[in-house]
């Protein structure tokens, strides 16, 4: 009797051990079904956004499940704040989702050679390509391989908030010669804590490279080097330090005391003290929803003060990509063509990521005059200003952490202009030089 | 019956698996890195003691040390002052003192959650209710989060508000001290304070050392606070070190000099944990004579 206990303690030890291990790993089905009942497949499938992406995807999750009743998706989702550290783990350690949301720039960091993701020009039997314009498959294709599918291009748009502006007794302005003079409207108008615009750090450093492309025509990185002069960036960094003691937009040490917080979730912005923002056309929803009461934004037009040529910082706002490892790329390959083009999974997707790539998509919102958002409205401003494009490593984690500090140290007065233009000089070409290696 | 020398193993052996393959294995995968440029998309290389010389040479690791130990040293004394304070002021038979006991532990309990550094932001930040508090009394508002200078208080002060373990501790340590020592005291008429600092202090040396190490490698950790307070910043005020070796190592994805890093920050910790037990026998009293 003792002897029996004693075997089943160690085969339950052994049970638990093997449970443990064998959850992430479903063992591969190597035999496809035989009959014609098809297999149960669950897919995983991971993204970023705000509420209102979480819910209408999970939404059109559940329809394609009723739909097709033999694919099961496992949704991964959550903010942006840390998502791609994770995904970056999952892809590097061999446990990323079967269908990933990518950010354009990811390609060239997960796939350098072309083979880091499942090549779709071999699932175009399923996947109708010609629902795509050339051009936006040709950014996603890496030695002729269709590494992932434009979702949307998108672009940095100055967003205003009408109620705020009507407040002051002003029209949404036009010119940064429009914002300077709401900054003192603002002031006597509405109270010190009021503000024309918001740039944080980031939106600081964009907002100085929209100015400088505008005079100059050139865009910031050309052929992996900083495309500015110095003299350039100190006359650009300067015309933020100007907007900011006139008082066109918050000083970041004024923004700083409100903590590490995205700009949607700052007080000022939701209290609309701050009257606009610089902000991707496929994110805006988020902040009009983080607005307290009734207010409303409007996309406004791009500024020109300063130059002939039109600096839209755009670029493919995000695709969606196969993982190289699925068991199932087919069922996988389903899942994204209704996802992309379905009309009834676009009717509920809307435009919570952005204008669609996909033609079949815009076609179903247009004739539903589902068009008319926040997103359109800042997507066609994109579309009829674009710049130059970026570099795919503009947006690389350490640079991005650099464009900050060097606002950061330029707004708190720790550098003056000319340390921080020749730092950015040095900086930018050195690690840009790395990360193209 | 060979096997019955092995059973005790296959208890275990789940237990076991976890030590080895996410403690152990990653403990020296970790140190063999450190010596390599491995970035996880290509291969590692061995370059010796680079990443510890490159650590030298870089701005960002000095400023990031530096204002490591201004953190250390600010909140480890401070919370350990406080739970003391407040064992003390507990240990008294007081109405309702169970109340209050667990009171002044639940901050605690919430320990380095994500939730309440989330909740530090808003009390701390220009709007928040502290600002407000202060502003009853007719203060100008404090930029707590803004202002380089400020923020790292503002890190170390949640530390502190979370008290409640060394305190616990204290405690029972202060219920240990036999009363016939304090009423030998009263009798000889010591006062109050003479009779803390002669008698309480020394006899519970062995537990004020004890939190003392606990809480100095806890706060050399420290990283939910700064990140998801500030960020590290403003101006890199409070970029403590792990968030010196999580950005390079899961943003930047350098694992090898992460992993360097990282060990830099184990030697620190261990080089003070040896000299606070070499320091020992010159303050810490062990009762009970089996010395």
């Amino acid at each position: 009797m003792k002897k029996k206990s004693r075997m089943l303690a160690m085969v339950l030890a052994l049970v638990m051990l093997l449970a443990a291990c064998g959850t992430t790993n479903q063992p591969a089905n190597n035999n496809p079904a035989e009959d014609n009942a098809p297999e149960e497949v669950t897919l995983r499938f991971s993204w970023w956004g705000g509420d209102e992406r979480h819910e209408s995807t999970l939404a059109a999750i559940k329809l394609f499940e009723e739909k097709n009743p033999s694919i099961k998706i496992s949704a991964e989702y959550g903010g942006w704040t840390g998502h791609q550290e994770k995904v970056t783990t999952q892809i590097l350690g061999n446990t990323a989702p079967d269908i990933l949301q990518v950010n354009w720039n990811w390609l060239w960091l997960f796939s350098k050679d072309g083979n880091g993701f499942y090549d779709m020009n071999e699932l175009k039997d399923i996947i109708t390509l010609s629902n795509y314009d050339k051009s936006l498959l040709d950014q996603m294709t890496i030695n002729g391989k269709l590494n992932g599918l434009p979702v949307g291009v998108g672009g940095k748009v100055f967003y205003f908030n009408e109620t705020t502006y009507q407040k002051a007794g002003l029209e949404i302005p036009k010119t940064f010669d429009d914002l300077f003079t709401a900054a003192e409207v603002f002031k006597t108008k509405l109270g010190k804590d009021y503000y024309p615009f918001d740039f944080d750090q980031y939106n600081a450093f964009l907002m100085i490279l929209y100015y400088l492309e505008q005079q100059t025509g050139k865009p910031f990185i050309v052929d992996n080097k900083v495309a500015y002069t110095k003299d350039e960036l100190i006359d650009g960094l300067n015309f933020y330090q100007k907007m900011v003691d006139a008082g066109v937009t918050p000083s970041l040490e004024v923004r700083g005391a409100a903590g590490n917080v995205p700009v949607d979730q700052t007080p000022g912005w939701i209290q609309g003290k701050y009257g606009g923002t610089y902000e991707w056309d496929s994110a805006i929803q988020k902040f009009q929803a983080a607005l307290e009461g009734e207010q409303k934004i409007v996309a406004g037009d791009y500024l020109k003060d300063f130059g002939p040529h039109s600096s839209a910082l755009a670029k493919i706002s995000m695709g969606y990509a196969i993982n190289k490892n699925t068991q199932h790329p087919e069922a996988a390959a389903k899942f994204l063509e209704f996802l992309t083009s379905d009309p009834e999974a676009t009717e509920i997707l809307g435009t919570s990521r952005g204008i669609p790539a996909n033609l079949s998509a815009l076609k179903t919102l247009e004739n539903k005059g589902m068009l008319a958002s926040l997103t359109y409205d800042g997507n066609v401003k994109v579309k009829a200003n674009l710049g130059k494009g970026i570099s795919p490593y503009f947006e690389d984690a350490e640079l991005q952490a650099f464009y900050r500090l060097v606002m950061e140290e330029f707004g708190y007065k720790k550098i003056n202009a000319t340390t921080a233009a020749e730092n950015i000089i040095t900086t930018v070409n050195t690690l840009v030089a790395e990360l193209s290696k | 019956m060979k096997l019955k020398k092995y059973e005790g193993y296959f208890y275990i052996l789940p237990w076991l698996v976890g030590l080895l393959v996410f403690t152990a294995y990653p403990f020296i995968a970790s140190f063999v890195l450190s010596f390599t440029d491995y970035n996880l998309q290509s291969s590692p290389n061995f370059i010796a003691l680079g990443n510890y010389k490159k650590m030298f040479e870089t701005e960002l690791f000095k400023t990031s040390i530096k204002t490591t130990f201004i953190y250390v040293f600010v909140t480890v004394p401070l919370k350990l002052t406080f739970a003391l304070f407040i064992a003390y002021i507990l240990n008294f038979k007081l109405k309702a003192v169970n109340f209050f006991r667990t009171a002044y532990y639940l901050p605690s309990i919430l320990g380095g959650s994500v939730a309440i550094a989330v909740l530090w932001r808003f009390l701390f930040a220009d709007s928040g209710l502290i600002n407000i508090i202060i502003g009853v009394f007719g203060a100008d508002p404090i930029s707590w989060l803004g202002n380089p200078k400020y923020a790292i208080f503002t890190i170390s002060l949640l530390r502190v508000w979370q008290f409640g373990s060394p305190m616990v501790i204290f405690l029972a340590a202060l219920k240990n001290i036999p009363e016939s020592l304090y009423e030998a005291a009263r009798i000889d008429g010591a006062p109050k304070t003479s009779i803390f600092f002669r008698i309480t202090l020394p006899l519970i040396t062995p537990i004020v050392f004890f939190n003392f190490i606990m809480q100095l490698v806890q706060a050399f950790q420290e990283f939910n606070g700064p990140y998801i307070i500030t960020g590290g910043g403003p101006l890199r005020s409070t970029y403590l070190f792990p968030l010196y070796i999580y950005d390079n190592a899961f943003k930047y994805f350098r694992m090898g000099y992460g992993s360097a890093l990282a060990w830099f920050l184990f030697i620190i910790i261990m080089i003070f944990t040896m000299i606070t037990f070499k320091s020992e026998k010159y303050w810490v009293h062990y009762d009970g004579g089996d010395e």
